[in-house]
């Protein structure tokens, strides 16, 4: 094992491993740049390379980007990558309060220390989970789905019924385009742009960048400040001491994200708004969540970091994709003309083993590299708001028409920047809307596909163990808060 | 203010669902081994219902809501949020026709005078930023980058 760790520090190794981590700050910090599109760019470059320096650049731009997408959302409310949604609620109000930096430490910290621990799991127990997550069916997959949501949905502060019409209006939006059953265009009024659905990634850059921008225009004074007026202080190594007095909130976190993450189709996307609710749910101070927590900055981060790790156990134990990076993945080991699945812990265990220490490794070289994409991001953000808002309004046109090419998303995009806008107003939140339109597809397919194989009966959908848990945890998570908060009240009062 | 948006946003969600509810019934039957199936309907008439309550709830919430203060006139902030709305929509129809630079050039040095920036700033902090677009999306990501009418996105 110690001569397969030495091996990945030879020069053939270390340099592309490092020049891709350096190319996975600029993908995960540019809005409308994914995680997925870094990845599948890599693969040809890894083409002549030897197969264990090709994984080390996909570690290392999938590892560095999931965390750099989190820089956006900290600093200007707007997610790099999917993931890093959450990172727009407490990590956004931590930076108004002028402790930015204090905020993307934590989360460059967290994200480190979940990305090892997910990789340590995938390590140890990736069989006996893998055979777990094979057991997840339609009925298990649908529950999930909307346990993912409910999670999203029930943090709207005291109102989850705004939250829950976010998700409604997300699983709506998502209904739009072509059938994937019968092939019907639904509410696509006749535009071909339509028959693909709405892109998610034009949604969200619209209703949390353009959003965003139309407020910040609206308001003079604010115009004249900087996008960060005061961006604070933090050594790393206080920044670690106040993870050390969270540390449980990491491990759980961390755990919940390679769980879920090692669920096919699940991913980082959902797996950190999972480790918020759970996080917030089982808080004692509840109400600090959403309006600069650190343990609101560290579940998430450390869940998205995870979930990679997790992501690759069904890919290695059973060659089945995790997520659609590891469906890349999967590609490109064939490419490599490696076979995964369960024989490859046989016929290539020194490159398994190599994975293993370049995910290990890797999060030691994140902390350094991600330092230096805060140190980037933090100085072009300290120009005026006025100008500052005119180039996320064009990063937010060029992300959004880059995913198709199309000036139909750069009008999705509007629209959407137009509904958050307006959502505002009204109290509505904008996360759930996004992760709806994220799971709408499989929530929707879930239950379509599972009702017809019961032939309509409801019975699978409620009496299997794993959909009881699920059923179970959606309860908690709307109710489980007053229900601790009584039993904590009896606690004080004895 | 908010009352009456509030109000005006659970009337809107009903409209909407009942929009979709209409739509969705024009949707053909699904049918497996002569059995009726949930079919393209289903899961947009389920939103629907969910989304009509949601609407009431709404509209019961804005009416509970006590009378607001009077609306801020138009000003100056407010003009600037129209303004990007519509200079958004010019941007796309200009990038057919420039190609993406020149359009992207026109419309950030544009916005940023609006916005109070001095030009010559304006001017150097948009060029260098599609310069940046220019190199990274087009020249690295080789994203087609629309290129109007002489054929090249500068």
């Amino acid at each position: 094992m110690i001569d397969v760790v030495l091996s990945v520090f030879r020069p053939g190794i270390l340099l592309p491993w490092l020049a891709s981590m350096a190319f996975g700050v600029l993908v995960g910090g540019t809005p409308g740049l994914t995680a997925t599109m870094g990845v599948a760019l890599i693969i040809p470059v890894t083409y002549y390379m030897e197969p264990l320096a090709g994984m080390a650049m996909i570690l290392g731009v999938s590892f560095t980007s999931i965390f750099t997408g989190d820089i956006p959302a900290t600093l200007l409310r707007i997610p790099g990558t999917p993931a890093s949604g959450p990172a727009t609620l407490d990590g956004y109000e931590l930076t108004k309060q002028g402790r930015g930096m204090e905020a993307l430490t934590l989360d460059l910290l967290c994200s480190a220390i979940g990305g090892f621990i997910g990789v340590l799991i995938l390590m140890l127990v990736a069989p006996p989970l893998a055979k777990f997550a094979l057991r997840f069916t339609n009925f298990q997959y649908f529950w999930l789905g909307i346990f993912g949501l409910s999670m999203s949905a029930s943090l709207s502060a005291g109102k989850p019924m705004n939250g829950i019409i976010s998700a409604a209006l997300g699983l709506l939006v998502a209904t739009i385009g072509m059938d994937v059953t019968t092939g019907l265009p639904r509410f696509t009024g006749g535009n071909m742009e339509l028959l693909e659905g709405v892109g998610f990634i034009p949604a969200m850059v619209g209703l949390f960048g353009l959003s965003e921008v139309l407020k910040n225009v609206a308001d003079p004074k604010l115009l004249k400040q900087s996008s960060i007026p005061e961006f604070g202080k933090i050594s790393l190594l206080g920044g670690m001491r106040i993870v050390l007095k969270n540390k449980l909130t990491v491990l759980k976190a961390s755990i919940i994200g390679t769980c879920v993450g090692a669920l096919p189709g699940a991913g980082a996307d959902i797996a950190s708004w999972v480790a918020y609710g759970m996080e917030k749910k089982t808080s004692r101070t509840p109400e600090e969540f959403g309006r600069g927590s650190v343990s609101g900055v560290i579940a998430p981060t450390s869940a998205n970091n995870a979930a990679l790790g997790g992501t690759w156990i069904p890919a290695l134990v059973f060659g089945v994709p995790g997520d659609s990076i590891t469906a890349i993945v999967l590609g490109a080991m064939l490419m490599y003309g490696l076979r995964p699945g369960p024989l490859i812990f046989q016929e290539n265990l020194t490159l398994v083993h190599g994975i293993f220490a370049v995910g290990l490794i890797s999060q030691f070289f994140l902390i350094i590299v991600g330092m230096l994409g805060i140190k980037i991001f933090g100085t072009i953000l300290k120009l005026p708001r006025n100008i500052v808002m005119v180039i996320v309004l064009i990063f937010s046109v060029i992300g959004s028409y880059a995913i198709r090419n199309s000036f139909f998303d750069i009008y999705i995009m509007t629209l959407f920047g137009i509904l958050g806008y307006f959502f505002e107003f009204v109290d509505i939140p904008l996360p759930p809307m996004i992760l709806g339109i994220i799971l709408g597809p499989m929530i929707e397919n879930n239950l379509r596909v599972g009702l017809i194989k019961t032939h309509g009966g409801f019975g699978e959908f409620i009496f299997d163990p794993i959909c009881l848990t699920l059923i179970l945890l959606i309860v908690f998570v709307f109710f489980g808060g007053p229900i601790l908060n009584l039993f904590r009240r009896k606690e004080k009062l004895d | 203010m908010k009352k009456k948006l509030v109000i005006i946003f659970g009337i809107a969600l009903i409209l909407l669902s009942t929009a979709v509810i209409m739509e969705s019934l024009t949707f053909p039957e699904a049918v497996s081994a002569g059995k009726k199936t949930p079919g393209p309907s289903f899961f947009p008439i389920l939103l629907s219902v969910v989304l009509i309550i949601s609407g009431i709830q709404q509209i019961a919430a804005g009416a509970r809501m006590p009378h607001e203060e009077k609306i801020p006139g138009w000003s100056w902030g407010a003009s600037n949020s129209v303004i990007i709305i519509l200079f958004l929509f010019l941007y796309v129809l200009l990038m057919e026709y420039l190609g993406y630079a020149a359009a992207t050039l026109l419309f950030g040095v544009l916005l940023m005078v609006r916005l109070k920036v001095g030009f010559f700033r304006a001017l150097t902090v948009t060029a260098l930023t599609v310069i940046f677009i220019v190199s990274i999306f087009g020249q690295v990501f080789h994203i087609q980058l629309p290129a109007g009418l002489s054929g090249l996105p500068w």
